[in-house]
């Protein structure tokens, strides 16, 4: 549904509309998709909107575990800001803001979907990402990145801070569309290390411009 | 919170800085992954530095972040539960050892040939700790784990520290100036760290490290 609402929307956009889809797992999600529609605003300036459902692995609610059951839904609002670009390097600095709604759906394990155990969080990352080209259609892009996040319900509580680092190939198959596959990785802390200690991804997608060139650089997911 | 403020002031000067497009000064951004010598293993460590080069890449200065996290570091320690406890009816508690570190990086670089050398020097906080893995996480009551890490290590289940650290590394340069490879030993001091299980604080003081980074720079 959100997938066919942002097309819908992207194709509704003017140009310059970029738009990604990713698909991947990760050390908290089995299985993630995270889509992703930005705007470019100018020469260095992107804004966006995205939305990501993931099947969780290993995530928290009230610092305490819930592993394969459940779901876990963000939406955010990046940006990123193109810092410098000399040569074949263009250097990126990126925010995202989001919310997050996660749960699971019988946490009294009496095989009835009579309760339900959810939360929801306040999501934040800043980070700075490297594109470099390394020939005439393929792309490096490499950084590092903190995200946070900060549980609002149904406990306050700092649930995570991330260092992250980031690498990834980007094959232009077009001036229109770029396939990508990438990696991040790094040491985590939060909830007097009761959440999670470290985390990891792997993710393919594809990225393409409803006009003109596609832009290298892509956000990363939640 | 404190490192979240840091990393972000860091970042805002870099940024600052980028856009500033002053001949001499540049940036880098520097991903890594390295092992720490422990006593009788070596732990993975993941980490990264970046921020600003003065001087036409003659002196670096920016933040340094790295973890051996427990995850990646499957070494188990065992001790005995304080004050004759049990937990899951076992008075002999298995753990895990978790490690994180942000500090701040100056390091003085010069050129030998086509290889750049640094000594990088960071003065930072270092944060480390045990925990329970796997399904004595698992709480016998519902609380969180941390309360029955506290109960069972007697408070002292993780510590922190100011952390000291020195190293050389050496960088070569990968198609271009803008990218290069390197690789490093560091020395690291944590005075005072200590925990239940290391009172002694051994574990992470006086301890060498090495790193494997790429570095993106500008030229």
């Amino acid at each position: 549904m959100l997938l066919i609402l942002s097309l819908v929307l992207g194709f509704q956009l003017p140009a310059q509309t970029q738009l990604s889809l990713t698909l991947g797992r990760s050390q908290q999600d089995n299985f993630l998709t995270h889509l992703n529609v930005s705007q470019v605003v100018n020469d260095r300036l992107s804004l966006g909107f995205s939305g990501q459902f993931g099947s969780p692995n290993l995530r928290f609610i009230e610092a305490k575990p819930i592993q394969d059951e459940g779901y876990a839904v963000s939406l955010a609002l990046p940006g990123s800001f193109k810092l410098t670009e000399s040569g074949k390097t263009q250097v990126f600095a990126f925010f995202q803001l989001g919310y997050r709604w996660q749960g699971i759906f019988d946490p009294d394990g009496n095989d009835m979907w009579d309760s339900i155990l959810n939360s929801q969080a306040l999501l934040g990352e800043i980070g700075l990402m490297v594109v470099r080209e390394l020939g005439p259609r393929l792309n490096l892009q490499s950084g590092i990145s903190f995200p946070i996040a900060y549980e609002l319900q149904p406990t306050r509580l700092f649930e995570n801070m991330t260092t992250l680092i980031h690498a990834g190939l980007f094959y232009e198959l077009e001036s229109s569309a770029l396939l990508y596959l990438r990696g991040t990785m790094g040491p985590s802390f939060g909830a007097s290390g009761d959440s999670q200690k470290f985390l990891w991804s792997v993710q393919a997608g594809m990225a393409f411009s409803l006009s003109g060139s596609v832009q290298s650089f892509t956000f990363p997911t939640l | 919170m404190k490192n979240l403020l840091i990393s972000l002031l860091a970042l805002t000067f870099c940024a600052l800085a980028a856009q500033a497009q002053a001949p001499k000064v540049g940036w880098f951004i520097a991903p890594e992954v390295g092992g720490m010598f422990h006593e009788d293993h070596v732990g993975r460590v993941v980490g990264t530095s970046f921020g600003l080069t003065f001087f036409q890449n003659r002196l670096k200065v920016g933040v340094l972040g790295y973890g051996r996290s427990g995850p990646i570091n499957p070494r188990e320690f065992q001790v005995e539960a304080a004050n004759g406890q049990t937990y899951r009816g076992s008075s002999t508690l298995t753990l895990r050892a978790d490690h994180g570190i942000i500090g701040l990086l100056v390091a003085p670089t010069f050129k030998v040939g086509k290889v750049a050398l640094d000594i990088p020097l960071v003065i930072g906080n270092m944060g480390a700790g045990f925990y329970f893995e796997g399904e004595d996480r698992n709480t016998p009551d519902g609380q969180r784990v941390s309360v029955w890490e506290d109960r069972m290590m007697d408070g002292r289940d993780a510590g922190f520290s100011i952390l000291y650290e020195g190293g050389l590394r050496a960088f070569w340069p990968v198609k271009a100036e803008d990218i290069a490879l390197g690789a490093g030993l560091h020395y690291s001091l944590t005075p005072g760290w200590s925990t239940y299980y290391d009172p002694e604080g051994g574990f992470y003081n006086q301890r060498l490290r090495f790193s494997l980074v790429v570095q993106f720079q500008s030229r």
